[in-house]
C-alpha cells in the first residue's frame, strides 16, 4: 500500500516537474523571439506612457484653474490671464520691438563661416521651421540639446568661436529660426531611459524649493499663477517656453530662456546656474514636454 | 619739652607714611597680579572662542559646498563668507560670530532644500 502511494507521488512529481520544465522552455523560446529592438520599444513605451500621464495631469491643472482660457492661448503667457496686460501687449505687438533682431538674426544666419559653410548646413531642413523640435534628447551624447546650444555647436564644428548664451547675436539667430517656425506644434518626446532621466531631473528642478525665499518654479507658476506678486500677475508655466527668445521691456533687448531662468532664480535669492548648464537644459526639456500641443510663437515681447 | 613733642610727632608721621606706602605697594602688587591673571584668562578664552568659531565656520563651509554640489546655493552666501573673513582678519570676533551663525542657518536651510528635493525625486521617480 505504502509503496504504491509512493510511486503515485513520484509519478505526479515527475509529471509536474516535466510540465514545469516544458513551460519554462516555452517561455524561454518566447523570450528568444523578442528582438532587442522590440524590447527597447517596449521600454520606451513605458517611459512615454509615464510622461503622457504627467502631461495630462499638468495641463488639466491649468484647464481646471482657468476654465475660461482657451488652451491655445497659454502660449501667450501671462497675457492669457490678465486682460489689462494683454491690451498693452497687443499694442506693443503692433510694432514688434524684436523685428530688428529677426532681421539681424537672418543676416547672421545667412552669412557663411570662414570655411564657406553656413548654419543651414548643420540643421535639418536648412534650419528653417524646426524650432519646435528643440530641445531634444540626443541619445549619442546622452544629454538635452537646446536650439541655442545646437547653434553654438554648429559654429564650433565649423571653426568659429561660440557666442554668449543670454543675449546678443545668439538670441537674434535663435529669434530668426523661431520666426520661421511660427505655428508649428511642440511635441517634445521622451522615449528612452536616458531621456526619461533627464526629463525627471528637469521635473525635480521645477518642483524643488530654492533660494532664501524658499520658492520653487511650481510655487509661483502653478500654485499661485494668475495671482499678483506686487503689481505683476504671475504667468502659468504651461506655454512659458513657446515664445522665446523674448524682447523684455525690462531688458530693453532680446534675451533667451536661460537668461530668464537665471533672473527667476535670482529673484528668489537662489544662486543662478550658468546659461545652458545641464540643470537649465533639463528644466527647458521638462517645460517643453509639458507644453505639448502648443504652437511656436517666438520671438515675442514680454514686460 | 616742646622739641621732644615735635620730634615724636614727626616720627609717628613718618611711621604712618611708611605703613601707608607699604599698604599701597602691596595693593598695587595684588592688583597687577590679578590683572595679569585676568588678561591671561581673557586671552585663553579668546583663543578658545576663535578656534571654536573657525571650526564652526569650517563646518558651515562644508555644508554650503555640499548643498551647492547638489544644486542649491543662495545669492547672499558669498557676500557673507567675504564679510566673515574680513571680520576675522580685523580680529572682530563678535561680528565674526554673528556672521558665522547666519552662515550656519543658511547652510542648514540649503541642505534642507537639497534633502527635500531628493525626497521629491525618490517619491516621484521610483517608477
Amino acid at each position: 500500500m505504502r509503496s504504491s502511494a509512493l510511486s503515485l507521488c513520484g509519478f505526479i512529481l515527475s509529471l509536474g516537474f516535466g510540465f514545469g520544465l516544458q513551460s519554462f522552455s516555452v517561455l524561454a523560446e518566447q523570450g528568444d523571439k523578442v528582438s532587442p529592438e522590440e524590447s527597447m520599444s517596449t521600454a520606451s513605451n513605458v517611459f512615454s506612457k509615464q510622461v503622457d500621464r504627467d502631461v495630462e495631469a499638468f495641463q488639466k491643472f491649468f484647464i481646471k484653474r482657468f476654465p475660461r482660457v482657451e488652451f491655445s492661448d497659454y502660449q501667450n503667457g501671462v497675457y492669457a490671464l490678465d486682460q489689462a496686460s494683454r491690451e498693452q501687449w497687443l499694442e506693443i505687438e503692433e510694432f514688434p520691438p524684436y523685428e530688428f533682431d529677426i532681421d539681424h538674426g537672418k543676416s547672421l544666419f545667412d552669412t557663411p563661416f570662414a570655411n564657406g559653410k553656413t548654419y543651414a548646413d548643420c540643421f535639418e531642413n536648412g534650419g528653417l521651421g524646426i524650432r519646435q523640435n528643440y530641445p531634444l534628447f540626443n541619445e549619442e551624447l546622452g544629454e538635452v540639446i537646446t536650439l541655442e546650444l545646437a547653434i553654438n555647436r554648429c559654429r564650433q564644428q565649423h571653426g568659429e568661436s561660440p557666442l554668449p548664451y543670454k543675449k546678443g547675436d545668439l538670441a537674434a539667430i535663435s529669434a530668426y529660426m523661431a520666426s520661421t517656425s511660427t505655428g508649428q506644434i511642440f511635441n517634445t518626446l521622451v522615449d528612452s531611459e536616458a531621456a526619461y532621466k533627464a526629463y525627471n531631473q528637469g521635473k525635480k528642478f521645477f518642483y524643488s524649493k530654492r533660494g532664501q525665499l524658499n520658492f520653487s518654479c511650481s510655487d509661483c507658476h502653478m500654485q499661485v499663477s494668475g495671482l499678483k506678486l506686487r503689481a505683476d500677475v504671475l504667468g502659468p508655466s504651461l506655454g512659458q517656453v513657446t515664445g522665446f527668445p523674448v524682447f523684455r521691456s525690462k531688458w530693453t533687448e532680446l534675451g533667451t530662456l536661460h537668461r530668464r531662468y537665471a533672473g527667476c532664480n535670482a529673484n528668489v535669492r537662489a544662486k543662478p546656474f550658468a546659461a545652458q548648464s545641464l540643470e537649465y537644459r533639463n528644466l527647458e526639456y521638462f517645460q517643453s514636454v509639458m507644453s505639448r500641443g502648443l504652437e511656436v510663437n517666438g520671438p515675442s515681447s514680454r514686460k | 619739652m616742646k622739641l621732644r613733642a615735635y620730634c615724636l610727632s614727626a616720627l609717628i608721621c613718618l611711621a604712618l607714611l611708611g605703613c601707608e606706602k607699604g599698604v599701597d605697594e602691596k595693593t598695587d602688587r595684588q592688583t597687577s597680579e590679578t590683572q595679569l591673571a585676568s588678561t591671561d584668562e581673557t586671552a585663553l578664552t579668546k583663543g578658545n572662542s576663535e578656534a571654536d568659531l573657525r571650526n564652526r565656520l569650517a563646518g558651515a563651509r562644508k555644508k554650503l559646498d555640499d548643498a551647492e554640489q547638489r544644486g542649491f546655493a543662495w545669492t547672499g552666501t558669498a557676500d557673507l563668507l567675504e564679510q566673515v573673513t574680513l571680520a576675522l582678519e580685523q580680529n572682530d570676533l563678535a561680528r565674526a560670530e554673528e556672521l558665522t551663525n547666519a552662515l550656519l542657518v543658511q547652510a542648514e536651510a540649503l541642505v534642507e532644500q537639497a534633502n527635500r528635493s531628493d525626497a521629491y525625486e525618490a517619491e516621484n521617480t521610483s517608477s
